[in-house]
């Protein structure tokens, strides 16, 4: 490749000589970084390096106004605007109309003729502009594109003429206006190269070819700006993914240094300063700007200030113009200090891709009863990686059809250019996830979008796998999920149980009404319901307690759900004991503790021996007796409930210290 | 949404851009719009005026004024080793029409206004000459009228008041006043021998002397027959010293002659009317004149 382009680089080399005239500076990003060359990449002052045109990816359209405040200017002139297309995969157009990019200079007469007062407003008019600039290029390497460019000037002197018309004996002063105008087209060539990672060279040959239309008058010819041609050097390397340091050089010895440094959020930061030996100071110039990009606008802002104000000011001396300096209309030595405002839009094909999903992994099932556990813990993890040249911030997307009303969001991660982070995959669940009545498989998506444009950057689909509602992972912490004390049918079942037995609940002894409610609903629980094994031979299918009602029967997790239901729905606190003894983990077995709200001093009053409940303190530092029940043995009434939930507390939590060896859990459900 | 973003951004750009670029402006080694230049009009008429360089007063003012009243300090600038200087007071005041005997018009009697003094000192009377034009009857006058000299040589004093007191039929005892201007000192166009104008360049004209208004009379100036006419008259607005000659003027200038006279008229003028029934003007000027005569090439 380098062999490739090595004749190309030296014949632009060798066709830059000396003065010439350079490029409009119609963007805010052009000016805040002083050197362009190597950094253009879109329509944006593509005729600093037309090359840099195959940048764009689709339509390309860009406008700029700028201020200057130390001359006379009310406002706000309106500099240029310019369209770019993106031509196949590896072409690119660009024009680019800039009235903007004009300067006129005055001479104001010393004489006025009357009558009639002053028959011009200048002795003299020189006005220098260029309105139109074409640019084309190509990629023809993947490393290396060309492009050319012409750029239409407009030279014109309008000059009044004196002249003394002598009639009889009289000599009248009378006078004419002379114009004269030149059109011409200036041809540039430049290519782009990727020279190694992150670092890219530039060259350009301005004013290769020039052709005139239009014959300048004598008066013109000696105002006329310089063609000749001109090579220009320059330079765009990123030493950190978020900062570009650019410089450039040209054949005059003029040249800048620029940098442009990626805030984040879509905002840059830049700055640079002009150079030229023949300006003094040498740095004659220095500028800075801002950039800030959304989605596919980008706004600039930039001012450029000169060192020298002396020709700054909107005057100089007439005696000592001299047109061989205007070597930019835009930042000739008459130029002077700007504000400078700049709109980039991108349409079409306007995304390219920032970041991609390079692996998506799901911790397991999602089971219905505890779906909205996955709205903050993570339901799995996505890699992605970051595939553009700048920082990005990325937010990856989970969504499953029917299940999900809108994809749910990870929070927004940083990453630097090729780096690679997991991301953390969280899901909210509609209700309908509660009706899936058997194991169901299901398409999940999982996309990334990552800024400047906040779009899907990619798409990754995976299979989930959803559970039926009763399924159960076996987890007692996710086992209170089914504890629905809200649940009309529960509430209605506790409070009817009550209605019926208000006379033997009234005239009970004072601090035992909990303790009599909960013995009361556990009877009539028992009246109603049976103990029945797994009806799906398995510990992972739990029945809802509307459920366990309506069916009459439930295994030992059904009974303790509903049990556990039924009290927290009259108000009393309770917990499921976990036993998982180590030595016979089949073994394992859930049963119910609830709150009695009675001090220990009063256990007397609930059971003479004391190894027949247990005290436990609340989040208040209050004691109070909680009553252990085995809800298998509901069909033998409470007090063997009781009994039996009192010996096994004893044995497992107590004695067999499983509650210190940690396979006894007591999980509260409040 | 950013449709409409797009386009009102696009609409707040255009509005600001709705100012032209400023123009660069050139001053000619700081020279503002100063000189308001006429043409100056050659009377068609019989009657021999006397010239510009020697009165400050324009032929076509001359002979519209119904008579004169002149404090004139002269320098002619000749040429580097020819310089001379005198300086004059004049009262003419205009009687009635002389004619020839065609019965053309050829000048005007002097009226006799009795004694005459300037700042109390008696001005000579003087039998008022009518001359009869050259070409007819060469250096043949006419005697008729008086009109009032002094000779101020060694006199004129700038910034001095000078009064004229008389009295005469029509208008009672009078008395005018008129302040002397400064002498005007020039130093540009340069003097024949110190160097030649350039017709290709703005010429630049420099003067110093103040305290009245500064207009300069360029004149054709024939070497062989030493007659002067009057071309065009550079009203300087300002007074300021200076002003810029476009080079195009030089240029037009050129084409006629190579030989100038340049007449600096640093003048104080006021103008009254004889009496309350007669419409005629009466001139009363005092002034710094400086003929300088330049080459142009």
């Amino acid at each position: 490749m380098r062999r490739r382009i090595g004749p190309l680089v030296g014949m632009v080399v060798m066709m830059g000589m000396a003065n010439a005239l350079g490029q409009s500076v119609t963007d805010a990003r052009r000016t805040g970084m002083a050197s362009y060359g190597a950094a253009v990449d879109d329509v944006r002052d593509f005729n600093v390096n037309p090359a840099g045109l195959v940048g764009m990816r689709d339509w390309d359209f860009t406008t700029s106004t700028y201020l200057s405040p130390t001359t006379g200017e009310k406002g706000f002139v309106f500099h240029g605007l310019s369209f770019g297309k993106r031509i196949g995969e590896r072409g690119a157009v660009g024009l680019q109309y800039s009235p903007g990019t004009q300067v006129r200079f005055v001479v104001p007469p010393t004489i006025t003729l009357p009558p009639g007062g002053t028959p011009s407003s200048s002795d003299r008019q020189l006005e220098y502009s260029e309105p139109f600039s074409l640019g084309v290029a190509y990629r023809f390497l993947e490393e290396a594109s060309l492009g050319l460019g012409a750029r239409v000037r407009r030279e014109g002197l309008t000059e009044t003429l004196y002249e003394l018309v002598i009639e009889d004996t009289v000599a009248y002063p009378v006078v004419t206006i002379e114009e004269s105008k030149v059109t011409s087209w200036n041809l540039d060539a430049s290519i782009l190269v990727d020279v190694a990672e992150g670092v890219r060279l530039g060259l350009v040959g301005r004013n290769l070819l020039h052709l005139e239309a239009g014959t300048p008058s004598d008066s013109l010819g000696a105002y006329r700006l310089p063609k000749d041609p001109l090579g220009e050097l320059s330079i765009a390397a990123r030493p950190h993914p978020a900062v570009l340091l650019t410089a450039e050089l040209t054949t005059e010895l003029t040249g800048a240094l620029g940098m442009e440094w990626d805030l984040g959020k879509g905002v840059a930061l830049r700055g640079g300063v002009y150079l030229s030996e023949d300006e003094r100071p040498a740095t004659y110039a220095m500028a800075a700007g801002l950039g800030w990009n959304y989605e596919f606008l980008e706004l600039g802002a930039s001012y450029l200030h000169f060192f020298d104000q002396t020709l700054r000011g909107g005057s100089g001396e007439a005696a000592a113009f001299d047109p061989s300096a205007i070597r930019t209309i835009d930042l000739g030595p008459y130029s002077a200090d700007r504000v400078q405002l700049s709109l980039k839009a991108m349409f079409g094909r306007v995304r390219e891709q920032l970041a991609v999903i390079e692996a998506v992994e799901l911790h397991g099932a999602v089971y219905p009863s505890s779906a909205s556990l996955f709205s903050i813990n993570p339901i799995g993890k996505a890699a992605i990686a970051n595939v553009s040249d700048r920082p990005l911030q990325a937010k990856v997307a989970f969504f499953v059809e029917g299940y999900m009303d809108v994809p749910t969001e990870s929070r927004p991660v940083y990453l630097q250019p090729g780096q690679r982070v997991e991301v953390p995959l969280l899901a909210v669940f509609n209700e309908r996830i509660g009706a899936v009545s058997s194991l169901t498989v299901k398409e999940a998506d999982v996309t990334v979008e990552a800024s400047p444009a906040e779009q899907v950057d990619d798409r990754y689909q995976t299979r989930l796998l959803i559970q039926g509602r009763n399924a159960w992972d076996g987890d007692v912490l996710t086992l209170r999920y089914f504890v629905t004390p809200d649940h009309p049918e529960v509430i209605r079942y506790s409070r009817d149980v009550l209605l019926q037995h208000r006379d033997s609940l009234s005239g009970g002894p004072g601090g035992l009404e909990q303790f009599s409610r909960a013995k009361v609903i556990f009877n009539a629980f028992a009246g109603n319901l049976v103990y029945v094994r797994d009806p799906k031979q398995s510990t992972d299918y739990v029945q809802y307690p509307a459920e366990t009602l309506g069916l009459r029967g439930g295994d030992c997790d059904d009974l303790t759900v509903c049990f556990a239901s039924l009290l927290s729905s009259i108000g009393i606190a309770t917990a499921f004991v976990d036993v998982l003894p180590p030595e016979n983990p089949e073994q394992g077995h859930i049963y119910l503790l609830f709150d009695t709200g009675l001090a220990p001093q009063f256990g007397a009053s609930i059971a003479g021996n004391a190894k027949r409940y247990v005290v436990r303190t609340d989040q208040h530092g209050m004691e109070t007796i909680w009553i252990p029940v085995e809800t298998t043995a509901i069909a033998e009434g409470f007090e063997r409930a009781w009994e039996l939930g009192a010996e096994e507390y004893l044995r497992d939590a107590e004695m067999g210290m499983g509650l210190i060896r940690g396979w006894v859990r007591i999980v509260d459900l409040q | 949404m950013m449709k409409h973003l797009t386009i009102i951004l696009f609409a707040a750009l255009a509005l600001w851009g709705c100012t032209q670029p400023a123009d660069v402006e050139l001053s000619r080694d700081g020279y503002e719009t100063d000189l308001e230049v006429r043409s100056v009009v050659v009377p068609d008429t019989n009657v021999v005026l006397p010239e510009v360089d020697a009165t400050g007063v324009l032929p076509e003012e001359l002979m519209v004024l119904d008579g004169v009243m002149l404090i004139n300090d002269i320098t002619n600038d000749q040429s580097i080793d020819n310089i001379a200087t005198t300086s004059y007071a004049l009262v003419f005041l205009a009687d009635s029409a002389v004619r020839d005997l065609a019965g053309r018009m050829i000048g005007f009697s002097g009226a006799d206004l009795g004694p005459v003094s300037l700042n109390g000192q008696s001005m000579t009377r003087l039998p008022h000459r009518v001359i009869l034009r050259r070409w007819l009857r060469p250096d043949t006058t006419l005697l008729r009228g008086y009109e009032y000299a002094a000779d101020l040589v060694g006199q004129y004093s700038p910034g001095e008041l000078y009064t004229w007191t008389f009295s005469s039929p029509g208008m009672g005892n009078r008395t005018e006043s008129v302040l002397a201007p400064a002498r005007v000192q020039v130093q540009s166009p340069p003097l024949i021998g110190q160097g030649v104008v350039d017709r290709t360049r703005d010429l630049e004209l420099l003067w110093r002397g103040g305290q009245g208004t500064m207009s300069i009379i360029i004149s054709a100036f024939d070497l062989s027959t030493g007659k002067k006419r009057p071309l065009i008259e550079l009203r300087s607005r300002a007074n300021s010293g200076r002003a810029l000659l476009p080079a195009t003027i030089l240029q037009q200038l050129a084409r006629l002659q190579k030989r100038f006279v340049f007449t600096f008229i640093l003048a104080n003028r006021r103008e009254f009317r004889p009496g309350a029934s007669n419409t005629g003007r009466i001139l009363v000027q005092a002034a710094s004149i400086v003929n300088r005569h330049v080459e142009l090439r």
